[in-house]
């Protein structure tokens, strides 16, 4: 069981979980614990010879009831391949499984804020290869959620509305747009390419979106994830993170409530500069909480969209 | 490894549902949600392990 102790000097809760410290970590393919058990073999996580997309709970929980959850979202039983990489129904189905574990995640009195996530490459800690996600069902409200209903509040109403707005007006930094989903590298991008895809219309979860929605959602992020490997010619690197209303908490209103906050978008953090640079959060991103960009969010847009194009 | 820049993955094996029984002390259910079947069911271990896939369920 981790535990959670609060840092009164920043405000913020710290987790430990020490017997993440012996999870699997870069098994050769033969030993892979996403994989479908095969017939004879070893059994993996997934006990059957093949399946479409598996949720488990993580064998080395960050959080577990009654304290939260953390689970495993396996996007295929193939080893070799991608999120973008996937045959576009699957990726369209993963949308529906994310709204099926929000849902009920976001049900659960000891959860305050669900997180849906993928990292991906060894860049950003990746420990197995298998394309898979993850989950959190954090027990307390984090920090980033919790600054997205201060900029609600800055800004006189929803944040990602109004600064959806501002880049469609813009046009600089636009990548994607299509009836329900726009993508582009914000206007106060931290990394080089960075993106935002948000969806056009005031959708504060998965829960509110239209089955055509949650289909654009995935092609967008699909076309982004294919220009990205295309930009340098290489599989890209990122951290990718659904951002939904939280499900708990003071102010958070159930789904359908006109009050309910939050805004369904996903951001990209993809750690690369260049081909082969590495963005470190250093002295005064760690110090100061300031990040300082090589890079103009316009002009690593331009080259997005190209990317974007070739691999289309 | 992950997939190269152009290289895309060949169609999804496998793409039936679950086809092993699963352990008959294991607690299984299943139900719908929006076009997908989910199997839900128990590790060895006690874990919860969820099934999505378009095997037509009887619910």
């Amino acid at each position: 069981m981790s535990e959670l102790r609060f840092d009164d000097l920043r405000g913020e809760e710290v987790v430990y979980a020490i017997h993440r410290q012996d999870r699997t970590f870069l098994p050769d393919r033969e030993h892979c614990p996403l994989d479908p058990t095969v017939p004879g073999g070893a059994e993996t996580e997934i006990p059957f010879p093949s399946f479409e997309i598996a949720v488990f709970d993580n064998r080395f929980p960050a959080f577990e009831a009654p304290g939260g959850a953390a689970e495993v979202v396996v996007y295929t039983d193939r080893h070799d391949g991608s999120f973008g990489g996937l045959a576009p129904g699957r990726a369209e189905d993963l949308m529906w499984v994310w709204r099926n574990r929000y849902a009920e995640l976001g049900a659960r009195e000891d959860i305050a804020y669900v997180m849906i996530f993928e990292n991906r490459g060894v860049e950003v800690g990746v420990t197995l290869h298998h394309p898979h996600g993850q989950i959190y069902g954090y027990p307390f409200l984090p920090p980033v959620p919790a600054a997205e209903w201060a900029s609600d509040e800055r800004l006189g109403g929803c944040a990602p509305c109004e600064l959806l707005r501002r880049e469609l007006t813009d046009g600089a930094r636009l990548l994607l747009q299509s009836e329900d989903v726009v993508a582009y590298v914000p206007h106060a991008a931290r990394w080089a390419y960075e993106v935002h895809v948000v969806m056009r219309r005031h959708r504060p979860s998965l829960l509110e979106c239209e089955p055509g929605e949650l289909r654009g959602l995935a092609q967008t992020l699909q076309s982004l994830a294919r220009g990205y490997d295309a930009l340098f010619e290489r599989p890209f690197p990122y951290v990718m993170v659904v951002h939904q209303a939280p499900t708990a908490d003071a102010g958070a209103d159930p789904p359908g409530s006109p009050r309910r906050r939050g805004h369904l978008h996903v951001e990209f953090y993809p750690p690369l500069r260049t081909a082969e640079k590495l963005k470190f959060l250093a002295g005064s991103e760690q110090g100061a909480g300031t990040f300082i960009s090589d890079t103009l969010p316009e002009e690593t847009a331009v080259v997005l969209r190209e990317a974007i194009a070739r691999a289309a | 490894m992950t997939s190269g820049p152009h290289e895309r993955t060949p169609p999804e094996r496998g793409d039936g549902a679950a086809e092993r029984t699963p352990e008959p002390e294991a607690e299984t259910a299943r139900e719908r949600f929006g076009p997908l079947t989910l199997l839900r069911t128990r590790k060895a271990d006690g874990r919860a392990l969820l099934l999505f896939s378009h095997e037509e369920a009887e619910v």
